[in-house]
């Protein structure tokens, strides 16, 4: 968007020239708040505050190596009863970003008076993984983002492509600077407009930044491209579907985590699911058995249905299984599909429809069914000809 | 292949009020015949669709569903079908990223009073689920 | 005394239906009286000559209302025989012969059909139209009817009668409306195009019918031996026809085009060739199809002569044409397709003779000038093809525009629909499912065992009773239907029956009748669904069994909800002082309801220097009326400021020299008027012998002449810029031209096409005042110089000397006002930039179907009239102002309303509801909210017409339609799965 950005000092790390910029804005008034992950006092977790006290911000991370909470819900509980009368900068990852961003389109989140600040992102650690250690994780978490190894990371993040500036108001770019900076990037005239009160003039060309992203960029989507091709493998069909589903326990974390799924009680827990019992039997009649609790597969599958084109592969419902199904994987391969079939990107623009919302006139003429006239179930080979032709 | 002949495939046939079932109405008027495991199901306008009662019937023991409401620019409610058209394509690319046959979903305009179409969509569908075999999913217990 | 209140409506096209349907829902009684024998058999405009082929079957519903509500009287086979008396007291005279299959109490069962001993050319003496695919239409061939009487003894409920008495009647009516029916060129008028001289000819109306009118398909044009032709010829007759035998609206060239359109979308290796003379697609969106058939590879002709030749045994015909150049061509197709026009009214000279009416001089009735459809005897009104050739729009809009000036010649309503019986609360009560099936007077025993079924529909779960009944579609079974439920002591019903849509009113009288709300019913169509279309008696069983199960299902899950009401302030907005707007104004405020008129511009009567003396006149007319009139508001130089609310209810800050002033209304009229294009090059502005058509007349009023003027048309029009016919242009430089002429000046006329239309044919008279036409290409506009001589127009290489060079300048919307507008009313701009009439997607000219819907508050109470609408001559924006106010009337006076669906409205589970306003995004009536307060969406009743646009986009079910919960759809599609 922008080819220029500022260029911010950060001889002692990453975090900390953010953590002193936001100190900075914080009281300089630019901002009213902060909303930033933080450590919690028991040193194994990250929670956002809605920080306003600056000297509050020691404990504060803008990349922590765990996502426990979706920042975007964090912003949509901020804001889902409209905007604030005080400028409020959330901290978050490009995928929270995003979600924000489709949160907003579904009126669950206000942007006007909230900036979005993201910083590039080399993924976080698997929930569980840190858990198990969380000193030892935060070092590794270091150590690897440092050399943007993806590798410890969870497997979404370790084939993410959205990692670096989303439509986010102002970003971090920490890729393709020079030692011992970052850049500092608008990404709209609101961020813009936060810079100038910082006095931080836009003279900072953005080549190498956008040239390392790109380069990046590209690797990833090779490798998503590759680890979707391999998961398809091992999912395809009733058989590996079910398979990989059979362990879930119908905890509905998935669901509950979800930043994009919004509502205050889920279809697949409402009374239209809720039958007499005439209604299983029958249905285990057919089958010959029925799973309990029922309605697994139709959960997944229609979850997906309603969310996955707002789906941001952020990989927080992965993190929430308390039964390791790589429900983000599968799900980052859905969204992908089902929104290249709109060419709708999640959280790419706050301008663009949301998919169901909308329509043409003139598209998706391939999922109507071509008919031959002639067809009188007759004549079948023939017609099959005929439809071939056509 | 003979098993393939005898499965009588389970055929839910999801029809709009207006131009999809009255497509029936015709083709009744006309006395024109279809299989008999074609069963209709209507909703308003296809565009009241909800992707659950696609993928629903597709789990509980349906081989295959067909949709059918008005042509475009017929809708009763104007845009009714262009929507539809977008929820079946989110369903049929979920079903074909998963491997679950979207071949299983048809969606073709009738209108009113296309008795001949609409009864020939029954049929054409039901030999196409009958080439396609039975639905795995319908006996599986584990979904 | 006071005035009839009935209304006589003779002749059946769509103005008429419009008619008779703005009057049943005004509160007026009418009868109706049609020529032929069954609904449609007199085909008007729109089904002879359907420029679309598409489903606009629901177009129909009103009038099965209306007879079932019983404020239309219709009659068959009818005649007009005498009218005396005067406006408000006529007294009619007029015979009929009813239907032989009185569709009331016809069951559809065909038994009449099959007894019946004579076949001819493969069906019955006694046989069903297939074209008029709505209704139940037997008809009998009498002329090889043998009268044996089988039929009738074989009629389950006596619908049949072979010999129906023929009847006199009279009736004492307060007006009259004509609405005689469309009148096809006869072969004979289309000799010369070789029609039933070759099998390779055939009218576009025939290709349609075959289409079934719906969908196009290859079938339709398929050759006698079973070929699809590859190379087609599609001509528009009237451009190449004798004069007087047929008469052109705009509609021909559109539908040609877009039959080719069409038959490149099918047949795309094929070869099709539209010959006309001129486009003449008039009017707002067009002129698009035109492009788009280039893009579709489709070569456009314009020839100056055709003809057709056939040839002997083959299925192939030459077309003989000649072109611009006079040079001639032939060209052989396989199928050529004739796009025909309309022949003046056969039965003119009778209605004359009976109620004194004129004719014009080409036959069609004459009306007054300025009026939409006043003849020239008082109280007596003629709408649509009858007064001459006009569009489908124009047609239904004369309809709603009749009501205004039908009324005043009325007395008091004489027709309220009767309130429905009171419901039972059957909340507290437990679930009791009973399931009512029909046998429809034997016909279902016969195909299937109902006893079985019965038995084993007893054995369901939840159903508490199980009966066969008689029928539920005659009177006295609906009566005993009702009983039958009653007695059986059940709280919710499934019926099966048959439900085709026209029957759902009766079985919601059944039920209502015992008392029980129609949303905890189910109507099952049985008929449709599994008794005609299937022959193994055991499956027929199984799916009947799965059908009955689904609504069991669903009927256990449903729930009782009364119609809900919304009020409806009894008050008018107009936005914009011209003509337009001073006529909705004074027709509204004419019938009783307070009107405001807001004018920007500091006096009222908008663009009067572009009007004629008379039309002037007609409008200070107005303009006193309207100031005069005690209940008309007008504020000059002013705006409206604020706009919140919706139909029936709008709240409305009105900007005034004096302040704001707040204003309560129902509806908002949108006549804020549209521009002339200001042209650019041509020398204009630069040189002061270039000019627009405008400033020609007011150099001619002044009595300015010269010897040499050139025209260039289409400047502003068609065009990048503005892409579409201004439709006026050419109508009024052809009136100028001859004038001109007449004054002795040589007018030569630089065209692209002639695109004159209406009941004057202004191109024949000024080729006939001796006009000069030269064409230019589309994309090459002629140049203007000045020279020693004066002015010069080139043209390629012809150079035409002149001393006024006059632009025909087209009309364009005025972007920023309407711009504005349209988002202070969320009121959509169509593509040109001019407001949009009717919610229509489809890149129509508001397609017949949605004109006809009979949903006044589609467009959420707003309408958009005269030139903020389309460019529109004076008589026309006379005509939209008045369809307009008629629409605006049939709803105004309702006080409290119910929504068109009455009970079966959407609604929303609050605590379901996070406010994401999917629902409101998508809903096509803006008949959604969102409660700011509780951030929960809400429906305003009224102005919902239960699409469930709502419910599908809603992913937890808050959304949901009254008869369809979500609770309900899985258990009834679980059920259909057994």
């Amino acid at each position: 968007m922008n080819n220029k950005g500022a260029i911010l000092p950060a001889e002692d790390g990453v975090e900390s020239a953010v953590i002193g910029w936001l100190k900075e804005a914080l009281s300089k008034k630019v901002f009213d708040a902060l909303l930033i992950p933080v450590e919690v006092p028991a040193g194994d977790s990250f929670a956002y505050l809605l920080l306003r006290n600056p000297a509050l911000l020691e404990n504060a991370s803008p990349l922590p190596p765990v996502m426990p909470v979706q920042g975007a819900k964090a912003i949509s509980r901020l804001t889902m009863r409209g905007n604030g009368s005080k400028r409020v900068a959330a901290i978050v990852r490009p995928c929270e970003a995003r979600a924000a961003i489709e949160l907003t389109k579904l009126e669950q989140a206000h942007l006007d008076n909230l900036w979005l600040i993201t910083v590039d992102c080399p993924g976080v650690l698997p929930l569980s993984d840190y858990l198990e250690d969380p000193v030892a994780g935060a070092a590794r978490f270091a150590e690897a983002s440092q050399r943007w190894d993806r590798a410890p990371m969870r497997p979404v993040c370790q084939i993410c492509h959205h990692f670096s500036m989303p439509a986010s108001d102002l970003h971090i770019g920490t890729l393709g600077s020079a030692e011992g900076t970052v850049f500092v990037i608008p990404g709209s005239p609101k961020g813009e407009r936060v810079m100038e009160n910082l006095g931080m003039p836009l003279d900072a060309a953005l080549d190498d930044w956008a040239a390392r992203v790109k380069e990046m960029e590209e690797v990833q989507r090779e490798r998503r491209r590759q680890a979707h091709t391999d998961l398809k493998a091992g999912i395809a069909g009733p058989d590996g579907l079910l398979d990989v589903f059979s362990s879930c326990i119908n905890c509905h974390n998935c669901q509950r985590v979800c930043p994009v799924c919004y509502c205050r009680q889920c279809y697949f827990e409402s009374a239209a699911l809720k039958l007499p019992p005439e209604n299983y039997l029958a249905r285990a009649g057919r089958k010959g058995a029925l799973r309990f609790p029922p309605d697994t597969l139709l959960f997944h599958i229609g979850r997906a249905s309603h969310m996955v084109l707002s789906c941001v592969s952020c990989g927080t419902c992965e993190d929430a299984c308390p039964m390791s199904i790589p429900v983000a994987q599968v799900f980052s391969l859905l969204a992908d599909r089902a929104q290249e079939t709109f060419g709708y990107v999640a959280g790419r623009s706050l301008e663009d429809p949301l998919p169901l919302v909308a329509y043409e006139m003139d598209e998706l003429h391939q999922v109507e069914q071509p008919y031959v006239e002639t067809y009188h179930g007759l004549q079948i080979a023939d017609c099959e000809q005929e439809v071939q032709d056509a | 292949m003979s098993d393939k002949q005898e499965f009588e495939p389970r055929i839910i046939y999801i029809l709009c009020s207006w131009c999809g079932s009255g497509g029936g109405e015709t083709a009744a008027a006309h006395h024109l015949h279809y299989p008999e495991n074609v069963r209709p199901y209507r909703v308003n306008c296809t565009g009241a669709l909800p992707t659950v009662h696609i993928i629903r019937p597709l789990i509980e023991g349906a081989d295959g569903v067909a949709i059918s409401g008005c042509h475009p620019g017929d809708c009763h409610y104007n845009d009714g079908n262009f929507r539809a058209r977008r929820r079946v394509a989110l369903v049929k690319s979920i079903l074909d990223t998963l491997d679950l046959e979207p071949e299983r979903v048809w969606f073709r305009y009738v209108a009113h009073g296309e008795g001949r179409r609409f009864v020939d969509t029954a049929t054409e569908f039901n030999d196409h689920i009958k080439k396609l075999g039975p639905n795995p999913l319908k006996t599986r217990s584990d979904t | 005394m006071s005035n009839e209140s009935t209304v006589l409506i003779y002749g059946t096209n769509l103005g008429g239906y419009r008619a008779a349907y703005a009057l049943g829902k005004s509160g007026h009684k009418f009868i109706l009286l049609n020529r032929g024998s069954y609904v449609d058999e007199m085909k008007y405009q729109a089904l002879a000559q359907l420029p679309l082929d598409f489903c606009w079957i629901c177009g129909h519903m009103p009038q099965r209302l209306f007879k079932a509500l019983g404020a239309m009287q219709d009659c068959y086979n009818a005649e007009l025989l005498e009218v005396s008396g005067e406006a408000g007291h006529f007294h009619v005279k007029f015979k009929k012969r009813d239907k032989v299959v009185n569709n009331f109490a016809c069951t559809e069962c065909d038994q009449c059909i099959e007894v019946c001993p004579v076949e001819v050319d493969g069906h019955k003496a006694i046989r069903v139209i297939p074209e008029a695919g709505w209704e139940n239409c037997y008809v009998i061939d009498f002329e090889h009817c043998t009268r044996c009487g089988k039929c009738e003894e074989v009629c389950p409920t006596g619908a049949l009668k072979v010999e129906r008495p023929e009847e006199v009647l009279e009736a004492d009516v307060g007006a009259i409306i004509l609405a005689d029916t469309f009148e096809e060129p006869s072969d004979e008028d289309l000799r010369d195009f070789a029609l039933g001289q070759s099998p390779s000819v055939i009218r576009n109306s025939e290709v349609a019918r075959r289409s079934l009118l719906t969908n196009f398909v290859r079938d339709s044009v398929r050759l006698p031996s079973g070929k699809i032709p590859q190379t087609f010829g599609i001509v528009v007759t009237p451009h190449f026809n004798r004069p007087g035998v047929e008469y052109e609206n705009y509609n021909l060239s559109v539908s040609a085009i877009y039959r080719a359109v069409r038959l490149k979308d099918v047949l795309p290796q094929a070869d099709v060739t539209v010959f006309l003379h001129d486009y003449r697609g008039t009017g707002k969106g067009h002129y698009r199809w035109y492009q788009k058939a280039l893009d579709a590879g489709v070569r456009v002709e314009r020839a100056e002569t055709l003809k057709i030749v056939p040839e002997d045994g083959a299925e192939q015909v030459t077309i003989h044409y000649t072109s611009a150049d006079g040079e001639a061509h032939t060209h052989p197709v396989e199928l050529a397709i004739l796009v025909t026009g309309q022949s003046p009214p056969s039965q003119m000279a009778e209605l004359s003779r009976l109620t004194g009416v004129q004719a014009d001089e080409n036959g069609f009735c004459r009306i007054r000038l300025f009026s939409c459809c006043e003849t020239d005897v008082d109280g007596i009104f003629a709408v649509g093809e009858l007064t001459g050739p006009k569009g489908n729009p124009e047609t239904v809009w004369e309809g709603c525009a009749a009501l205004t000036e039908v009324l005043k010649y009325l007395g008091e309503k004489n027709f309220k629909p009767a309130p429905g019986p009171p419901l039972r609360d059957v909340s507290e009560e437990p679930v009791r499912v009973g399931v009512f099936i029909c046998r429809c007077f034997g016909l279902f025993d016969e195909r299937i065992d109902l006893s079985a079924l019965e038995e084993r529909v007893q054995a369901l779960p939840g159903v508490a009773h199980v009966e066969v009944i008689e029928g539920c579609c005659t009177g006295p079974t609906i009566k005993a239907t009702a009983e039958r439920i009653k007695e059986s002591g059940v709280n919710r019903v499934v019926l099966a029956v048959c439900t085709p849509l026209q029957k759902k009113g009766k079985y919601n009288k059944a039920v209502m009748m015992a008392g029980l709300n129609p949303l905890l019913c189910e109507y099952l169509r049985f008929r449709e669904d599994v008794i005609q279309v299937h022959t193994d008696r055991d499956k027929m069983l199984e799916k009947s069994l799965a059908l009955i199960r689904s609504g069991v299902e669903k009927v256990r899950r449903g729930m009782a909800a009364g119609p809900p009401t919304d009020s409806f302030t009894p008050h008018a907005l107009v936005v914009g002082g011209g003509l337009a707007g001073l006529t909705a104004a004074h027709e509204i405020a004419t019938n009783g309801f307070p009107v405001v008129l807001v004018e920007r511009e500091e006096r009222l009567g908008g663009q009067m220097q572009y009007l004629t003396d008379e039309q002037r006149k007609y409008v200070e007319g107005l303009i006193s009326a309207v100031e005069n009139a005690d209940n008309i508001t007008c504020y000059t130089q002013a705006h409206l400021a604020q706009v919140e609310g919706y139909a029936g209810n709008y709240h409305v800050v009105v900007e005034t020299p004096e302040g704001p002033v707040p204003v309560d209304t129902g509806v908002i009229i949108v006549a804020t008027g549209a521009r002339e294009y200001r042209p650019e090059g041509f020398l204009y502005g630069q040189d002061p012998g270039v000019m627009t058509q405008a400033e020609l007349q007011a150099k001619m009023r002044n009595g300015e002449v010269v010897g040499r003027v050139a025209m260039i048309q289409c400047v502003g029009s068609r065009t990048a810029e503005v892409p579409y016919c201004s439709r006026l242009c050419c109508n009024q430089a052809l009136r100028n031209a001859i004038a001109l002429r007449e004054q002795g000046s040589e007018v030569t006329v630089f065209y692209r096409d002639i695109a004159t239309y209406g009941k004057v044919d202004y191109y024949r008279l000024a080729q006939e005042a001796g006009v000069k036409f030269v064409r230019f290409p589309d994309d090459h506009y002629p140049d203007v110089r000045r020279n020693g001589a004066g002015l010069e127009v080139v043209n390629g290489k012809q150079r035409v000397q002149a001393d006024w060079v006059v632009l025909s300048t087209g009309v364009v919307p005025d972007a920023e006002n309407n711009q504005a507008l349209s988002q202070l009313l969320n009121h959509p701009l169509d593509y040109e930039g001019f407001f949009s009439s009717d919610i229509s997607n489809y890149p129509y000219e508001e397609a017949i179907k949605k004109l006809t819907k009979p949903f006044e508050l589609a467009s959420n109470g707003i309408f958009p009239v005269g030139l903020a609408h389309s460019p529109r001559s004076f008589e026309e924006t006379i005509l939209t102002a008045k369809d307009a106010a008629g629409r605006v009337l049939v709803v105004i006076g309702k006080g409290k309303m119910p929504p068109p669906g009455k009970m079966f409205v959407a609604d929303v589970y609050e605590s379901l509801c996070m406010g994401c306003g999917l629902c409101v995004d998508v809903c096509p009536y803006n008949a959604r909210y969102i409660d700011e307060f509780k951030k929960v969406a809400r429906v305003r009743p009224f102005l919902c017409d239960s699409c469930g646009s709502c419910v599908a986009i809603c992913p937890n079910d808050a959304s949901y339609l009254r008869d369809f919960m979500g609770e309900q759809s899985i258990a009834a599609l679980d059920a259909l799965l057994e």
